[in-house]
């Protein structure tokens, strides 16, 4: 994603910036390939004077964005929503951060503060049961709060009311330093640090015109894809306890656990922090340690084929995730779904592709499942492919990184020129785990002005509810839960 | 297909660390161990830039002009380590850092209960005066035998529960690492189901509440509800440097305080996050702890 001078961020009226969204919205043709424009980020800059709408959006081909921005000068504004329900919860949360009211919005409530809502069921009739779940529930899990409507064990209609662990981190970092909001940056969601962090630390470093060196570029790429070998691995370790495989469940997390150790050993840290820093050099020497990386990466990569390829020939495992929980493609068109769930409907968009080409020269496929029947069974063979284009791409990019001199690459800030910038904004979009990743940041002189988040769950949560009550029952919930392994912190921030 | 899983789930051997009866193993550098912040020595000044260096806050100088880092509040970013001009910061080579509740800082504040409103602030102060002295020094390369400390925690633990120790977890606002690493103490590396330890549905069938994240407004009561519902005696661990300090979150609109401003803890495990053999080791001691927690069921 770059934003070139000349490209700047386009001031306009808000009939002007519902214009231009709607024609974006147009661009997730249902049943297309891809979209030729996605929305990148829709926020609100809540510090400014009246607030802001802001939106960016890509354009896939050509690695471009557009900046679009609003001034919300009067109490209210048209909502977008109920043509768009990808916009159903941002507004929902611009509403919530500004005071300024979406008119037309189908479903306004409060979307930041769950305690001060309660949610009603919206079925009726004799043998309709609310069943609430949460947001302590079984197991070790995030706290959520899901409403289900019932009648006997199926599941009619679903509602999660999420945001209890709101943290309010893109307001805690205006004025902060570009250093200290990268341990925010970290901590967003604790599963995805190297995919936040990598997405901030790239806005920061376009906002402020530095160039990231090749060798850079590719640690991250490493870091990035280690932590996707550990997540799809939590993913189908859940996935095999949910239907009961128990010995698969713990096989595969010990692969988990396994890539968790080689990333403590690389970096200090099992979840990759401290690894990604804003205009930063390369961390490790790779020549040193890239046959024992390789080694780790062949036994860990040989168990979970080993495990894999049981589950997938075991009847009950299939079975069970066969037809549970579907995602319809109209609701992933609708929704601007992102990731694995959507690679699982047969749609081709992955950040890597459309934000970074270069990613297909060091080994970068694309995983779509042919049948695409956005199941639970699709969302879990997109995985397993990914692990191995993940294990490839490492071994690709770790024979690149062996062979440049670390010693000329880790002069740092100090061998290349720094920030050249002082004062300007800047996008980073990656692809985390579960999907496309998206920072956008005002940088002035060093410090944070404004700062906006959207993770690949933010997209993804409103339709986990649509899926879960789209013709499954009661036992359904934890298989569906699992293969959507979705992260709670990251949409909360 | 059953003699098949059978088969391989045989093949795969056995891979589960003998700590804590044995040394837990540690690879290359510290993920094993806990990554925070340790000085090494004095420095004979009273004041230095390193105070700033630190994001959370976590260093303060005592009277002996020597810098003291808060296990508690570090998140183990390294700046110190890499900053300090006299370089006296080294990472930390414990894993058995857990702080049961009473030392000096955390005794008074035991009795605080539920929070006052208002009276929220950063105990960055009370708790550095209270982890100065953290056991064993940090110079050996070599990792101690923790033997001793440990077995003399098990019996302890055996003696009150038996085999069998009931975990209720509580994310009141973390970032979902400590999560993973919660969830990593059922893997075959740690398996703490060896050790009688079990997870729990319900708060209700629970000895222990385990509480990670940095608590918000909107969890607060969730939490006191959940910490109700359990049964008497009772125990309460905080993990992670969000449930102890705030750490980086400490400054948001959204966050109510430490634990220990709301409900009384038993065991801190520090950390951000903690690792497994952490927790474990926080376990334990939180377990061998239960005649004492009798004393404010």
């Amino acid at each position: 994603m770059r934003l070139s001078p000349s490209q700047t961020l386009q001031r306009l009226d808000l009939d002007a910036f519902a214009r231009r969204l709607l024609s974006v919205r147009r661009a997730y043709k249902r049943g297309g390939p891809a979209p030729e424009r996605q929305l990148l980020y829709y926020g609100v800059m809540d510090s400014v004077n009246p607030p802001a709408l802001l939106a960016v959006v890509g354009h896939p081909s050509s690695g471009r964005s557009s900046w679009l921005q609003a001034e919300l000068s009067e109490q209210t504004w048209r909502s977008l929503a109920d043509t768009w329900p990808a916009l159903l919860w941002p507004e929902m949360e611009v509403h919530d951060r500004t005071g300024r009211v979406p008119e037309g919005h189908p479903d306004l409530h409060p979307l930041l503060k769950p305690h001060m809502h309660t949610l009603s069921g919206r079925a009726s009739g004799a043998g309709v049961f609310s069943l609430p779940l949460g947001p302590v529930r079984a197991d070790v899990t995030e706290s959520g709060y899901f409403l289900f409507d019932t009648i006997g064990e199926q599941i009619m209609h679903l509602q999660p009311q999420l945001f209890y662990k709101h943290r309010g981190i893109e307001r805690m970092a205006v004025g902060r330093t570009v250093e200290d909001v990268t341990l925010l940056a970290e901590r967003i969601s604790g599963t995805t640090t190297a995919g936040h962090t990598a997405a901030y630390v790239t806005a920061v470093e376009q906002a402020s015109g530095y160039a990231t060196p090749d060798a850079v570029r590719w640690e991250r790429q490493l870091f990035m894809e280690l932590e996707r070998l550990y997540n799809h691995a939590h993913d189908i370790s859940q996935m095999a306890s949910a239907s009961g495989m128990t010995v698969g469940q713990a096989q595969v997390a010990r692969v988990k656990e396994e890539c968790l150790r080689l990333a403590g050993d690389l970096t200090g840290c099992r979840y990759l922090r401290g690894a990604i820093k804003p205009f930063g050099s390369a961390a490790i020497d790779w020549r040193a340690v890239s046959s024992i990386v390789l080694d780790r990466l062949a036994a860990a990569d040989a168990r979970m084929q080993r495990f894999v390829s049981l589950l997938q020939r075991t009847p009950t495992f299939v079975d069970r995730l066969v037809g549970t929980g579907i995602v319809n493609r109209d609701w992933a068109d609708d929704y601007g779904l992102v990731g694995p769930t959507a690679r699982a409907c047969g749609i081709r968009t992955d950040a890597r592709l459309e934000y970074a080409p270069w990613t297909s020269d060091v080994g970068f496929t694309l995983c779509v499942v042919p049948r695409a029947n956005g199941d639970a069974l699709d969302r879990f063979e997109v995985r397993v492919q990914e692990w191995s284009v993940s294990i490839q791409m490492i071994r690709s990019l770790l024979s690149r990184l062996a062979s440049t001199n670390h010693a000329e690459n880790s002069d740092g800030p100090h061998g290349s020129p720094g920030p050249t910038v002082s004062k300007g904004w800047g996008g980073g979009t990656v692809e985390g785990p579960r999907g496309r990743i998206s920072h956008v940041v005002q940088v002035d002189h060093g410090r944070i002005a404004f700062w906006g988040i959207r993770s690949a769950s933010s997209w993804i949560w409103p339709v986990f509810g649509l899926a879960t009550a789209n013709g499954n029952i009661q036992t359904d919930f934890p298989v569906i839960d699992a293969s959507f392994g979705l992260s709670y912190a990251g949409l909360d921030r | 297909m059953l003699a098949n899983w059978l088969r391989a789930g045989i093949a795969s051997g056995r891979i589960t660390t003998k700590y804590p009866r044995n040394a837990a193993e540690l690879t290359q550098r510290h993920p094993a161990w806990q990554t925070v912040a340790t000085e090494t020595r004095a420095c004979g000044r009273e004041s230095c830039s390193c105070i700033d260096l630190c994001p959370t806050g976590a260093i303060a100088f005592d009277t002996t002009h020597a810098p003291v880092v808060n296990a508690l509040a570090c998140i183990g970013c390294g700046r110190c380590v890499e900053g300090c001009p006299e370089g006296i910061f080294a990472w930390s080579k414990q894993i058995d850092l857990s702080i049961p509740a009473d030392n000096e800082w955390s005794g008074s504040q035991r009795q605080a209960g539920v929070l006052a409103d208002g009276s929220v602030a950063a105990n960055a102060d009370t708790i550095a005066s209270g982890t100065r002295s953290d056991r064993g020094t940090l110079e050996e390369e070599a990792c101690p035998d923790w033997n001793a400390v440990d077995s003399a925690t098990l019996r302890r633990f055996r003696a009150v529960f038996g085999r069998s120790l009931n975990v209720r977890h509580i994310d009141v606002g973390s970032c979902n690492a400590c999560e993973s690493e919660v969830l990593a103490l059922s893997n075959p590396y740690y398996n703490f189901h060896r050790l009688g330890i079990f997870f729990t549905a319900s708060p209700r069938h629970a000895d222990v509440l385990l509480v990670t994240g940095a608590l918000t407004y909107a969890m607060r009561d969730v939490l006191l509800a959940t910490y109700e519902a359990m049964p008497r005696p009772r125990l309460v661990v905080a993990a992670g440097v969000c449930a102890l300090h705030g750490g980086v979150f400490q400054d948001s609109e959204q966050f109510v305080g430490p634990i220990d401003k709301v409900i009384p803890v038993d065991v801190f495990i520090p950390g951000c996050p903690p690792t497994p053999y952490a927790l474990i080791n926080g376990l334990l001691q939180a377990a061998a702890r239960r005649g004492e927690a009798v004393a404010h069921a």
